[in-house]
């Protein structure tokens, strides 16, 4: 039995599509204006949104070729930034000209209806999109929201300077727009710069993937269900995290505890890794090759409730049936432990254990053990062989 | 009407954060809060400082105004007031203030301040100085001080003065939001004594903030345990002392002293251990487990709602879900 989930379409998908959308509108609107007024502020501005642009499609193209367990996706994000960097930087570059040119000989600005008009429309879209991205994209992805909206805010700053040139030029300062145009241009460079360290954060890729080793290891091993977890691909498209693990979880785990299980191994990973956009965490139900069974002791070999003095950890070999190890543990708690059957649950948990019989069980113990994805079972029987034998006969039979 | 004075549902207050330009976080003061109180009850309301006690004490009495949810008083929702039906809940709803040195007019004498509130709502008094006289009377100050200011006075008289002003008004609910942290133990005993004096000849109904359980264990009747905007825990309040459930009441219980040397050096005590969470980016599932001593797998994904475990004792913990 396989059991996967995912990062929802509505959660993470939806928005980032929208937000191209508005990515789109910004990008035909600069280069509209840029082409059109000469200005070489509307040129820088349009620089910075070729600047601005692959963190936000390296998002949704992450996240939908990660969805379609595409692998090679850093390089394609790679590929992106750098294509947009390279127009983004031939723009900057006519920007620069541009605005050398009006310092030093007389400006040349048309169509100023579009000059004033266009950064007023980016301003409003970038607006929009911003809030968007803040409203639509779920609290849990905080992170991934963030980067989203800092890199469209940039459109903001950019077209809020870019559009004091031309209003300076429009009320006869013509050479206020080539001068300011330098603003403009170090404010792009500052973008630039930015979507560099997207490279950067792709390149760094394997610092997060031992994050993403050692969340697996420590934390998803720690429960005692999950026998294996594999990292079956992470990959990173400009800022944004792509990964899908799977885990070879113990059969004998209730059903309605699985969906509880993918949802904190998913929790985790979004809590633990940088901003994602796709994350499947894949859950093999599969018979373990050892069955570890705790047994709530009383006096000698008498089964008792829990939480008891003592419990029996026993491990059997699932294909043989044979007891391969087996220990007695006492739990021992100072009088001043609140919860003392929280804790012995944790116990049971540290030795992996998977079953948990017991005459009866206190409420506190049940969810504990429910809660740590331990099978608990009441036995009419009173005897530890005989709890054993009922055991073996219900689970490897 | 209603056996409930007061009812706040899924109540919340985020205070918006302004990062860069547009950009703007949220704290989220007060997150989701549910109670009731119960007509002459005092509720105790408990927690670190930045928990949210204060913000969901202002909330209640819409002194600011909530981002979500509802406040019934009396069985009304009071974000329906306006006019004549704000102020009568302005009347009939006081809160004491935390620091009595600033909540006073400097300007103004103890005649003055006391009847500022009649005076706004129009309340008919035949004889001011007499009914001034008879409030200061009640909260244990003398004729003598009618005409004085605020700073002749220390800082216990400054506080029965807030608390005069607040009796003004006849009110049927008060919230009392530290009032004694500002005042020196013998005062705050006095002070105390006081309320629960005042609460019993007016029929008053109070929610006690405080961060100081001892005192909360002496004026309550329940009390709730606030953790980072959210209640984990609400309870009677001797049972509350008697046997915490939610870890965090635990540990706070905990941290109280106990006056026997030979148990303070037998027992070993709790620590909360780091520091509350950001109250900006909360971490998924319970707030609480990246300082619970029992935290679980489940604690990690899933956050624990309030619910009833016993009549009168509802708690927000996996360990009893």
């Amino acid at each position: 039995m396989e059991i996967s989930r995912e990062t929802s379409f509505s959660e993470i998908g939806y928005p980032l599509l929208i937000i191209n959308g508005f990515l789109i509108a910004l990008l035909f609107l600069s280069i509209i204006a840029a082409l059109e007024t000469s200005s070489p502020n509307l040129i820088a501005n349009c620089a910075t949104v070729f600047f601005i642009a692959p963190t936000i499609i390296n998002g949704l193209v992450g996240y939908f070729l990660g969805r379609k367990g595409v692998k090679r996706i850093s390089e394609l994000s790679i590929v992106i930034t750098v294509l947009f960097l390279l127009v983004g930087v031939f723009l900057l570059y006519d920007a620069v000209m541009l605005a050398y040119q009006g310092i030093i000989r007389k400006p040349k600005i048309t169509h100023f209806e579009i000059a004033l008009t266009i950064p007023i429309i980016l301003i409003i879209i970038t607006y929009i999109a911003s809030e968007f991205c803040e409203k639509k994209i779920p609290e849990i992805y905080w992170r991934t929201s963030r980067v989203l909206g800092d890199r469209i805010r940039g459109v903001l700053s950019s077209a809020g300077l870019a559009i004091i040139g031309p209003t300076g030029a429009f009320f006869g300062v013509m050479k206020m727009d080539p001068l300011f145009a330098l603003f403009t241009i170090l404010y792009s460079l500052v973008e630039l710069w930015r979507t560099a360290e997207d490279i950067k954060f792709i390149l760094g890729k394997e610092r997060l993937l031992s994050v993403l080793r050692e969340t697996a290891e420590r934390t998803f091993k720690a429960v005692p269900v999950i026998h294996d977890v594999k990292i079956d691909s992470m990959n990173v498209s400009g800022r944004f995290v792509i990964a899908q693990i799977s885990s070879t979880v113990s059969k004998f785990v209730e059903e309605e505890y699985v969906e509880a299980l993918s949802s904190f191994m998913l929790t985790e990973l979004i809590n633990r890794l940088a901003p994602i956009v796709y994350l499947r965490v894949v859950i093999k139900l599969e018979k373990p090759k050892a069955l570890t069974v705790a047994v709530a002791l009383g006096d000698g070999e008498i089964v008792s409730k829990f939480p008891s003095k003592r419990v029996i950890i026993v491990t059997f070999d699932a294909s043989t049936r044979e007891i391969k190890e087996e220990k007695i543990i006492e739990l021992k708690f100072d009088e001043y432990e609140k919860v003392p059957e929280a804790k012995a649950i944790e116990n049971l948990a540290r030795n992996r254990v998977l079953v948990l019989a017991t005459k009866d069980i206190s409420e506190i113990a049940k969810n504990a053990a429910q809660n740590w994805f331990i099978r608990v079972i009441k036995t009419e029987k009173e005897n530890l062989k005989d709890v054993l034998e009922e055991i073996t006969q219900r689970f490897l039979s | 009407m209603t056996k409930y004075l007061v009812e706040a549902m899924n109540l919340k207050k985020y205070f918006p954060v302004r990062r860069f330009l547009l950009s703007k976080d949220f704290v989220k003061a007060v997150d989701g809060v549910t109670f009731k109180i119960r007509k002459g009850e005092c509720l105790g309301v408990v927690g670190e400082s930045g928990s949210g006690k204060t913000t969901l004490g202002r909330t209640i009495l819409r002194l600011i105004e909530p981002t979500s949810g509802d406040v019934l008083f009396d069985g009304e929702s009071i974000l329906k007031f306006k006019g004549e039906k704000l102020r009568e809940f302005r009347r009939r709803a006081q809160m004491v203030f935390q620091d009595p040195f600033s909540s006073l007019d400097p300007r103004m004498t103890i005649m003055d301040i006391i009847l500022e509130g009649p005076r706004t709502h129009n309340m008919p008094i035949k004889d001011p100085e007499e009914f001034v006289v008879k409030l200061l009377e009640t909260v244990g100050l003398k004729r003598e001080h009618l005409y004085r200011y605020p700073h002749e006075f220390s800082g216990g008289q400054k506080q029965r003065i807030a608390i005069a002003r607040a009796l003004a008004l006849n009110p049927e609910f008060v919230v009392l939001d530290e009032p004694t942290s500002a005042l020196d133990v013998s005062v705050q005993a006095s002070i105390l004594n006081m309320l629960k004096d005042l609460q019993r000849k007016f029929g008053l109904t109070y929610m006690f903030i405080s961060h100081d359980l001892a005192v909360v264990k002496y004026m309550s009747d329940r009390i709730a345990t606030m953790y980072v905007g959210k209640f984990v825990e609400i309870a009677d309040a001797d049972k509350m002392f008697e046997e915490p459930l939610h870890p965090y009441t635990m540990m706070l219980l905990d941290a109280l002293p106990v006056p026997n040397p030979k148990i303070t050096r037998a027992r070993k005590r709790r620590e909360i251990i780091g520091e509350p969470p950001s109250p900006i980016h909360l971490p998924p599932g319970c707030r609480f487990y990246p300082r619970c001593p029992y935290a679980m797998p489940i604690c990690k994904a899933k956050e624990p709602e309030l619910v009833e475990v016993e009549r009168d004792r509802e708690v927000a913990c996996w360990l009893y879900q």
